[in-house]
């Protein structure tokens, strides 16, 4: 497994969240064995706040799922990583993320989104372009230029990558939004992980797919952790179960657990927890 | 009635059977009558216009040099002349007018629809639909006394500024609402890819949009260039071709109003092929536009 190359990534003491400011901010200078660090971070809407205080590490490597019923702020976690609150003026951010050692605050909003990939609920390929298009979107975007055989080689590399290779290899030049709901939705991981982004966001990817589409996508999820972090967004816990390693539980704004996700389905601590993985909320 | 047939619960049944079944079908019919009936009125004026013109000027189009000739002298024989020095008029006065306003318009559209300056946007909004509803004749007016009086002379240029004049609105209040309607998720997609603001105006919103720009831009070209009031004050008319932005110069409404107006019958005949050739083109130019707007939506 390709996880054993990597250091181990989580330790159970910084997994547990009630770990004060101070002690937080006295390992960031460690080498990191996360990949992403949440500290403090609370994010509101025309200022009510709809996240409060979110400390939380995110294992390199691996796959993490966010669940918690809606409205808890689960998609407004993760969209802050991508600082995709920039784009709404109502929007407050405070608090601290550091992408390994860098504040992604600091950073500018393109910097970031270069790094830090996003896929969305609803598949969104660009309608106005090929499947080939829509895979080098990143770099057209960006005003980069490539070569011939660099896109050539983007295209099928990552098209593979996102499994999408042996359906599309003969429609390359078709426009992306005639494809099916899951190959909208490889498509778009396709398109985020061109532009090699060091995490991958997902917005719960796989609601608006069917269950063989959702299959898929989860078996693509499971293969890409091998190169890439993903931190992805589910209201269906069944598919955190299934799919992640670890598993955070956000309700009311606030992060209630995060564990092992093997611990958060046996042993849940919290009995908010407990309460809605049985089903009893949510 | 048989309940079993309408499969209606016995309530609701009771309730339809309620009032004058007759009298309400009555009503309905003549309204329905009525709706036909206004609507056809408002054909028919349309419908005249066009075979007057057609009945007209139809013919004199037919005669040979009618595309390549110039216009005639007054008293000229029947069938000689042409209205090449409009048509080459109001060709030069579209390439110079698009030229100005859809690059001004589409700015001011994507600003109007994008900007978070929302009072700001608020007045550009009005200002726009303000100007859009000015009569072309004030435009010309407005032209003539920035424009033609202190160069000293009328001019394709001050014509081609307020033909463009007549279009920017027009345009920029299209783009900015078929712009509005680009989904926020493939936005939101450019910008998750790390894109900028221009980047994402020119690369996604900008070829989504395309058809319904397009649509925009050819329903102001089609009333600009039907549009004669300004061109009195503005281009003047040319009894030559003139390719100069400093010469006066003729457009087709311009032809149509001077030789329709004239005693002259032979100009009269022109005035009616030049009538027929302008309704042919912004019939062309709507209908080009129709179909662009279908295809893609």
């Amino acid at each position: 497994m390709g996880q054993n190359k990597f250091p181990k990534p989580i330790k159970k003491a910084s997994l547990n969240n009630n770990l004060s400011h101070r002690s937080y901010a006295s390992k960031i200078a460690s080498p990191p064995k996360y990949i992403l660090r949440a500290e403090d971070l609370s994010v509101g809407f025309s200022g009510k706040t709809v996240l409060n205080k979110i400390n939380m590490d995110v294992a390199e490597y691996a796959v993490t799922a966010i669940m918690g019923p809606s409205g808890c702020g689960k998609s407004t976690f993760i969209r802050a990583i991508n600082r995709m609150h920039d784009l709404d003026d109502k929007a407050t951010v405070s608090g601290k993320l550091y992408l390994r050692k860098d504040d992604l605050f600091a950073a500018s909003a393109m910097e970031v989104r270069r790094r830090v990939g996003m896929v969305f609920q609803k598949p969104n390929p660009f309608p106005s372009m090929t499947v080939a298009e829509n895979v080098l979107a990143g770099y057209t975007l960006n005003g980069i230029s490539l070569k011939r055989h660099e896109k050539e080689q983007l295209v099928e590399e990552n098209l593979q990558k996102a499994a999408l290779w042996s359906e599309m290899k003969d429609r390359l030049h078709d426009r992306g939004n005639f494809l099916s709901g899951g190959q909208q939705q490889r498509l778009c991981i396709a398109r985020s992980l061109a532009i090699k982004v060091e995490i991958l966001l997902l917005d719960e990817p796989t609601s608006a797919l069917d269950p063989l589409a959702t299959l898929k996508i989860e078996n693509l999820i499971q293969k890409l952790k091998k190169e890439i972090t993903i931190l992805m967004v589910t209201h269906n816990t069944g598919q955190a179960s299934r799919i992640s390693d670890y598993t955070a539980f956000i309700y009311l704004g606030e992060l209630i657990e995060y564990n092992k996700t093997k611990k958060i389905f046996t042993v849940p601590k919290d009995k908010r927890t407990e309460r809605y993985l049985s089903g009893k909320f949510g | 009635m048989k309940e079993q047939g309408l499969g209606r619960p016995r309530d609701i049944r009771s309730l339809a059977g309620y009032g004058n079944i007759a009298r309400r079908q009555f009503k309905n019919r003549l309204f329905t009558g009525l709706c036909l009936f206004l609507s056809i009125l408002v054909v028919i004026p349309l419908a005249t216009i066009l075979v007057v013109v057609i009945k007209k000027g139809g013919l004199n189009v037919l005669s040979a040099g009618f595309f390549t000739e110039i216009t005639p002298v007054p008293n000229a024989a029947f069938g000689t002349g042409g209205i090449a020095n409009s048509l080459v008029g109001t060709m030069l006065l579209c390439v110079l007018g698009s030229l100005l306003a859809v690059p001004l318009g589409i700015a001011a559209g994507l600003y109007m629809a994008f900007s978070k300056r929302k009072k700001f946007c608020d007045s550009l909004y009005f200002f726009c639909n303000t100007l859009q509803s000015v009569p072309a004749i004030v435009t010309g007016i407005f032209v003539y006394t920035v424009l033609v009086k202190p160069f000293g002379s009328f001019s394709l240029f001050s014509a081609a500024i307020a033909f463009a004049l007549v279009m920017f609105p027009i345009i920029a209040l299209a783009t900015a609402e078929i712009v509005k309607l680009c989904p926020l998720a493939i936005i939101e997609a450019s910008y998750a890819l790390g894109a900028s603001f221009y980047k994402t105006i020119v690369k996604v919103v900008l070829p989504y949009s395309a058809a319904g720009i397009v649509n925009g831009f050819i329903v102001a070209l089609a009333r600009s260039a039907g549009e004669g009031a300004f061109l009195l004050f503005t281009a003047f008319g040319n009894p030559f071709i003139s390719y100069s932005l400093w010469q006066p110069t003729s457009a087709l409404p311009l032809t149509i109003f001077q030789f329709a107006i004239s005693p002259y019958e032979n100009w009269q005949e022109i005035a009616w092929g030049a009538s027929f050739v302008l309704m042919a083109l912004v019939l062309l130019v709507n209908i080009v536009s129709k179909l662009i707007y279908r295809k893609k939506f």
